[in-house]
């Protein structure tokens, strides 16, 4: 019995001397993988014009049907997207959100992508109400270029 | 009175895949497939065009010849031997779908169409899954040719479907395709909009997203609307109602299901009219009365609240004797509430002064409208059965103006050769005359003598030699053994109607049984009126008010009706600008507004001390009146209305009735509970039921009328699901062609030679109080136009495009059109659209057209960019 004691004791030594799993929350922040399954982003061109064209392919595939948005025409004068039309409203509700990311695969135009942001306490249910503003990336973050093609039959 | 309906044609049998089908014989190959739920993909045929054969993806294979075949252009015959499934048929349709999509741009994110495009469909159904072009795919600029149609060329597959459509059942032959080879672009011609009031139905036909509505544009993805099953109140029609989030967004022909989802159906043969697909968006309009508004002591229209606004109105009919109050039902009020306030005036107010005929500008025409309705016994299924050998339109060729889906009905039977088409009118428009058979022009006094002279000719008998001189081929197609005979009531506001209806009635009886009578009028429900007990001389089953019924009238109302006889509308506003009443309701008057007897009605209103109104939107009549309540729009209401050959159409409620605006029904039911009352309905199937045990049809429930989606899965390919809505088999008219005494207006026969007699219509697209409510009419509205025969302009020295004025009608000056098949002597114009003003409603006006300078230029211009 009591080497029972002593190996259990030699196993806590052993473990008092490693570096611990645990992070020191909040002062310390684990770093997120790569694929890591928190808040939504919108992402941008490198021109900075929004990616989503406001298909409503993720709103279509959300399982508990938190993402809502509002399509309008874009103004080639002062666009907001590269597409013709743009997410004029944007809203996941984090509430709802099961984190699946069906949103990221479904999207055709990479526009929304799963981010490493997971503290998203609020103190109003309210403010669960994810809006586009809050999940755009800043203008000089985009990547890539949008296509234009050009117009080969000019009628 | 039974009518032979033409027998089916012989089945003979096809073997398809291997598998025996009894298809009619003579039919074409692909639509016989469809309906016995064979499907067959294809793209440019269309049940309701010709065939144009250019989709190449209805292929089939058939038994002894080298190559397949399209079977669109294939007629059924004995012993035909065909395969659909085999390896060639699945290689030539992945070719085929190949092809289609080589220019099509991958833009399936964007375009309205996704999500129920048939091209989306097919290749998944048919298609490769990737594709093998590396080049850069065909772009075209996109340009901006209708107010209401959006194009984007680069979708389209050519299928030709638009431009059949503008052909065959638009006939404004306006749209076309341009080019060849892989430029080869759809367009109209001159780049203008495409002008027909169908043209919305081209969105629909269109298998892929080339042509979209605008007012649709961006609003929501297919997928995320729901679909109600309904009929708008301001047209005829059965419509899908697609909304989202409580808000109506489109509206459609009835929706197809497929695979368990409900989307647009292009292979729909029931096409309705822009008034109905963009007119009913008017629920847009944020201009609606939402409170209840009565008049306080300082003589201004307040807000108020239910119960004082309520206790007000109760307290006015409670002070009124027997017969002084009097009720105006608009005709635009669904059975429910027809029957509502024939009870509440009758069995409630114990006042006999209630009518519908609001629309008729005088007493005499709207007392013939109302026996015309009584004899009404035609149907639009035997049209559609092609039991009518014969289909004579008698002065309402202008429907295609005031009440286009009517119009397009009547059209339809000729177009597709269910029937044969005569004309008897003033004014024939080449969308009905390039299809008839006989036309016979002839000036609005004189249509009701040239009915009675072929009357008197066949009462000799249907022997050719007693047609009248000059008559010959008019008395040869009426010879018909089975007819429909179309009498237009409300031409000019019925003002020839008196000596009309009863002509009709003398020629029907000539014609004998197989004959068929359908008056027609652009009232929405005025059938509903007459049956469900709104007419001033009916009850709720269309019976005549006799001293008889005035006894026996507890089964209908539980309490008896008032004994004196009362007028029609027109007839009860004279009473009314005599201040005979002291209270006068107005329940969702909209033709009044727009009437061109308004001094009579401003008269009436001035003249009674209360005027209450219920009504959806502001108008002058509105702001005149003591106590206002505020009604439900469309999508918004659940009742019943009844087309004009008797039919019932359900109407749907799909959204919920905003702020403090109440349904209809409702308003009237509490109104009577403060009368004392008893009535209280949960729902309008209440009242409904009421209604049908009135009728004697205890079993026809409000929903048994159409089930709110087209029900069961439908096969696959078949579009003809209006099986299932149940059509309740009863004819609301007396079996017997009623006689018919009304004095002869002795002003209508007085031809002036120097004045024009002005033929008017209400225009359907004109400043009419609910289809102009919608944004999107603002680019339909017709420009005042008035019409004038070739002899009369070249009398007057007029060409096309002068400004005139009408003297004597209306203050508007407008633009001539010189038309050849308008009767001479007459001038056309819609009342609505020249402001027209009438002082009497004693047979037809008579103008003297006046030259007048043209508006301004930047008038113009402005109308010109609304319209763009």
């Amino acid at each position: 019995m009591l080497i029972d004691f002593i190996k259990g004791l030699a196993v806590t030594f052993k473990h008092i001397w490693k570096k611990p799993v645990t992070f020191n929350y909040p002062e310390v922040k684990r770093p997120q993988p790569a694929f890591y399954r928190g808040r939504h982003r919108l992402q941008r061109y490198s021109n900075g014009l929004e990616r989503c064209v406001a298909c409503a392919l993720c709103a279509a595939v959300c399982p508990p049907e938190a993402i809502y948005l509002e399509a309008e025409e874009n103004d080639p004068k002062r666009p907001v997207g590269a597409g013709e039309r743009y997410a004029r409203l944007y809203q996941i509700h984090q509430i709802r959100c099961i984190w699946c990311g069906f949103c990221e695969e479904a999207c055709p135009e990479d526009a929304i992508v799963m981010g490493p942001i997971f503290e998203m306490a609020n103190y109003k249910r309210s403010d669960f109400v994810c809006n586009k503003e809050q999940m755009l990336d800043a203008p000089d973050k985009g990547f890539g270029e949008p296509i234009v093609l050009k117009v080969n039959q000019p009628l | 009175m039974t009518m032979k309906i033409p027998d089916p044609s012989v089945l003979v049998t096809v073997t398809v895949n291997g598998r025996g089908l009894m298809l009619p014989k003579g039919k074409n190959l692909l639509q016989a497939l469809l309906d016995v739920g064979h499907y067959v993909p294809h793209y440019c045929y269309q049940p309701a065009l010709s065939v144009a054969g250019n989709c190449r993806l209805c292929l089939v294979e058939i038994e002894g010849r080298p190559k397949p075949e399209i079977s669109c252009n294939m007629v059924v015959t004995d012993g035909l031997k065909i395969r659909t499934d085999s390896e060639l048929i699945d290689d030539c349709r992945k070719g085929m779908m190949e092809f289609l999509l080589m220019n099509h741009p991958l833009d399936c994110p964007i375009c309205d169409r996704g999500g129920e495009c048939m091209l989306q469909r097919y290749s998944m159904e048919y298609g490769w899954g990737t594709a093998r072009t590396v080049d850069a795919r065909r772009r075209f600029v996109k340009p901006q040719f209708d107010p209401l149609i959006d194009i984007e060329r680069n979708r389209c597959i050519m299928c030709t479907r638009c431009v059949r459509f503008c052909d065959e059942v638009g006939n404004d032959h306006v749209m076309g395709v341009f080019g060849h080879g892989s430029r080869n672009y759809i367009g109209t011609f001159g780049n203008g909009p495409v002008s027909n009031p169908f043209s919305g139905n081209v969105i629909d036909l269109c298998p892929v997203g080339c042509l979209t509505s605008k007012p649709f544009r961006f609003e929501a993805r297919p997928w995320e609307l729901r679909q109600t099953l309904t009929t708008p109140r301001h047209a005829n029609g059965i419509v899908t109602a697609w909304t989202r989030g409580g808000r109506l967004l489109r509206v459609t022909p009835p929706a197809r299901r497929r695979h368990g989802l409900y989307t647009i159906d292009e292979d729909t043969t029931r096409f309705i009219s822009n008034e109905v697909r963009f007119g009913s968006l008017y629920t847009d309009n944020e201009d609606r009365l939402l409170e209840p508004l009565a008049r306080g002591k300082d003589g201004k229209l307040v807000k108020s609240e239910w119960e004082p606004a309520l206790d007000r109105a109760a307290e006015a009919l409670k002070a009124c004797k027997p017969g002084e109050a009097c009720f105006i039902a608009g005709e635009r009020s669904t059975n429910e509430e027809f029957y509502l306030l024939g009870r509440l005036a009758r069995a409630v107010c114990h006042t006999p002064y209630i009518d519908w005929r609001g629309r008729f500008v005088s007493e005499s025409a709207a007392q013939a409208a109302g026996v015309a309705l009584s004899a009404s016994d035609g149907d639009f299924d035997l049209l559609d059965k092609k039991a009518y050998q014969a289909m004579l339109i008698v002065a309402a060729g202008d429907l295609y103006e005031s009440a286009p889906d009517i119009s397009l009905r009547l059209r339809e039977g000729a177009r597709l050769k269910r029937t044969r088409l005569g004309l008897i009118d003033s004014r024939v428009n080449p969308w009905l005359g390039d299809l008839a058979e006989t036309a016979w022009l002839e000036q609005p006094e004189k249509i009701a003598a040239t009915l009675i002279a072929l009357a008197e000719a066949l009462e000799k008998g249907k022997d050719p030699a007693n047609a009248p001189q000059g008559m010959e081929k008019l008395f040869k197609f009426v010879t018909a053994e089975h007819g429909l005979l179309v009498l237009g009531l409300d031409s000019a506001g019925g003002a020839i109607a008196p000596e009309l209806v009863p002509a009709a009635l003398r020629i029907l009886r000539a014609l004998g049984v197989g004959w068929h009578f359908l008056p027609v009028t652009a009232a929405r429900n005025a059938k509903g009126g007459f049956v469900a007990g709104a007419q001033s001389d009916r009850v709720p089953t269309g019976r005549m008010i006799d001293p008889e019924l005035r006894v026996k009238a507890d089964e209908i109302y539980g309490s008896a009706i008032p004994a004196d006889p009362s007028p029609a509308a027109p007839g009860l506003l004279e009473m009314a600008a005599q201040g005979k009443f002291k209270v006068l309701v107005l329940h969702r008057c909209d033709e009044l507004v727009h009437h061109p007897r308004r001094e009579l009605i401003e008269k009436a209103i001035a003249a009674t001390p209360m005027v209450i109104a219920i009504d959806v939107f502001p108008s002058w009549i509105t702001e005149r009146a003591a106590i206002v309540f505020p009604g439900s729009m469309f999508m918004e209401c659940d009742g019943s209305m009844t087309d004009i050959d008797g039919t019932l159409q359900r109407m749907s409620k799909g959204c919920r009735v905003p702020g403090n605006a109440q349904e209809e029904w409702r308003i009237i039911e509490l109104l009577g509970l403060k009368l004392g009352d008893t009535r209280r309905s949960k729902r309008a199937h209440e009242i409904f039921a009421d209604l049908a045990r009135a009728w004697g049809r205890p079993d026809v429930t409000l929903d048994s009328i159409t089930l709110k989606q087209p029900g069961p899965e439908a096969p696959q390919g078949t579009h003809n699901y209006f099986g299932v809505i149940k059509r309740p088999d009863f004819k609301l008219h007396s079996s017997e062609r009623p006689e018919l005494a009304i004095a002869a207006n002795s002003n209508a026969t007085s031809g002036r030679s120097d004045l024009l007699t002005l033929w008017w219509i209400q225009h359907s697209q004109g400043p009419d109080h609910l289809g102009s409510r919608s944004s999107q009419f603002d680019a339909l509205r017709p420009r005042p136009r008035v019409e004038l025969s070739t002899a009369d302009a070249a009398r007057l020295g007029l060409k096309n495009n002068d400004w005139v004025l009408l003297e004597g009608g209306s203050e508007q000056p407008s633009q001539v059109l010189v038309n050849p098949t308008l009767a001479e002597g007459v001038v056309y114009g819609a009342a609505n659209v020249l402001g027209l003003r009438l002082a009497d409603g004693a047979g037809l006006p008579h103008v003297n057209l006046m030259p007048a300078d043209a508006p301004a230029a930047e008038i113009l211009e402005q109308e010109a960019t609304a319209r763009r």
